[in-house]
């Protein structure tokens, strides 16, 4: 295959259209799938993804695709690339990347992200307001529960 | 409390939801159980417990106890965690600890019975379990077998006295709460440092060789699922009755031995346990000295980098502390990374084990 046959159009939910690589967007398994069934031409439309994330997975997954396969010292260096990658992702971010490492199903991007978010929520305030969640516990169970792991809940 | 159901406006889907959660270590996860209803179910179901420690196997934590806590070092983040020990254990001598998903065995003195306990420093619940009064057991295990991992069993061995050679192997199971007999051949006159590996046990064996041929060491293995005790030869190594030896887990499925023999440290590793036959292969030497270093050693494997941790005692035999000292070691390097110490107490006749762990959400069994 010649290099030009090589190219994919990927297109976001707000109609951004990105040129890439097929061995970049190929890391998509949902994408790989798409191209497998051959239901869709040269263009492959993301209905949930903005081309704002959009961009952002494929500077992963460009990254991801050249240094495959390389030795140690490159490992340690995507790794580090990995880190700062997500370093200054704000919460709202990491979620919609959490959502499109799912949805076009590229197992590491994911593993990064929820690990990401894994190490920047420390508190259990933070998981109520960052994940919308709602403490659904009577007082008198929320009281039983921290009795339980009392030890846990002291500093 | 179930976890199927989503909190209505939350912004991820509860399947993405968990998939953070298994990227969290259990000294936070613990406190996460009050977050809702949902997030307390997932963190108390079986299937949630064992993936979250199947998947943080690599994330080792180095065990020491202390006399009212035990020390978590965690070789990562190099954060000390210090849990309470509960009352329960006070006043007691623990020792022959044992790792196996999460929990840890003890046996303990300090009273007649010579109680088993096993406790999950995460959870405040600990399970004691009686002995029947026999012999003096020496040996323990700690393991499952193949068909359900949660129904832990516990092994040991007693040396009948009377009869000189003759090993009285004994199980306990946790469903049905009972020891009974095992009738498995063992060869082998000392069976040291236990390792829980997948379910399954490893001591370092000593054997004695026919005439002046003196003494051969060999790992031993128990199968707890087949109920019966296999050699793991090690003839690539030639070890001295002078030299340390040291078994560890390595990568969930495979052993580490380190051997130290006052010249150079020399790493091996197995292939996976699960495999059949199990081999040896040399990982990486290192030829500088440690200083002082003796008693026992661990390692583990993190981010291309090797740790090995050393317990050593106070300078001097009067000394009121001892030491434990984590080192970052590679190839052809040893460096000191982190020291833990703690006092001396009257009753220390133990052997004041450090320990390679994994914490686990695994509840005590009943």
């Amino acid at each position: 295959m010649s290099k030009s046959e090589k190219k994919i159009v990927l297109k976001s939910l707000d109609n951004e259209a990105f040129e890439v690589e097929k061995a970049v967007a190929l890391q998509s398994q949902t994408i790989w799938v798409m191209c497998e069934d051959k239901c869709v031409g040269n263009e492959i439309p993301l209905e949930n993804v903005t081309g704002q994330i959009l961009a952002k997975v494929i500077d992963y997954c460009k990254k991801h695709a050249v240094v495959d396969g390389d030795g140690d010292e490159s490992s340690e260096e995507l790794k580090n690339w990995d880190t700062e990658f997500t370093k200054n992702m704000d919460q709202s971010t990491l979620f919609n990347m959490i959502l499109a490492a799912n949805y076009l199903n590229i197992k590491s991007l994911l593993n990064l992200t929820c690990q990401a978010v894994a190490d920047k929520t420390k508190t259990i305030d933070e998981f109520h307001t960052f994940l919308n969640i709602e403490n659904n516990f009577t007082p008198e169970e929320e009281a039983q529960i921290c009795q339980e792991n009392l030890w846990a809940f002291d500093d | 409390m179930t976890s199927t159901k989503q909190s209505s406006s939350s912004l991820l889907p509860f399947e993405l939801v968990e998939e953070i959660l298994y990227k969290i270590p259990i000294e936070s996860l613990v406190r996460f159980k009050s977050v809702c209803k949902e997030w307390y179910g997932l963190l108390s179901e079986k299937i949630f417990i064992y993936k979250h420690l199947d998947i943080s196997n690599s994330k080792e934590r180095f065990i020491f106890p202390d006399i009212d806590n035990i020390q978590l070092f965690d070789l990562e983040t190099e954060a000390l965690v210090r849990l309470p020990i509960p009352n329960e254990f006070h006043s007691r001598v623990y020792s022959k600890t044992i790792h196996c998903d999460g929990l840890l065995l003890f046996r303990t003195y300090g009273d007649t019975r010579g109680e088993l306990a096993v406790w999950n420093p995460f959870l405040r619940r600990v399970k004691w379990i009686k002995q029947p009064l026999k012999s003096y057991p020496e040996v323990y295990g700690f393991g499952y077998d193949n068909v359900s991992r949660d129904n832990y069993k516990i092994l040991r061995m007693c040396k009948e006295r009377r009869r000189k050679f003759s090993t009285e192997i004994e199980i306990y199971e946790f469903k049905s709460k009972l020891w009974r007999s095992v009738d498995a051949a063992l060869e082998c006159n000392e069976l040291l440092k236990p390792v829980s590996i997948y379910g399954n046990m490893y001591w370092i064996a000593q054997k004695d060789l026919k005439v002046n041929l003196g003494i051969e060491v060999f790992i031993q293995s128990f199968d707890f699922s087949t109920e019966t005790f296999k050699p793991i030869h090690t003839e690539c190594f030639r070890v001295s009755s002078d030299d340390e030896v040291v078994l560890s887990g390595f990568r969930r499925e495979r052993l580490s031995l380190l051997h130290h023999n006052h010249v150079k440290i020399d790493f091996w590793v197995t292939n996976k346990v699960t495999d059949g036959t199990v081999s040896w292969s040399k990982y990486f030497s290192v030829s500088r000295l440690v200083p002082k270093l003796h008693t026992t050693f661990h390692c583990s494997f993190l981010s291309n980098k090797f740790k090995l941790w050393g317990k050593e005692d106070g300078p001097g035999i009067n000394s009121i502390y001892v030491y434990v000292n984590v080192y970052k070691m590679g190839e052809g390097n040893i460096n000191k990374q982190f020291e833990m110490r703690r006092r001396v107490i009257w009753y220390d006749l133990f052997r004041c084990d450090c320990h390679v762990y994994v914490p686990s959400l695994v509840p005590v069994p009943e």
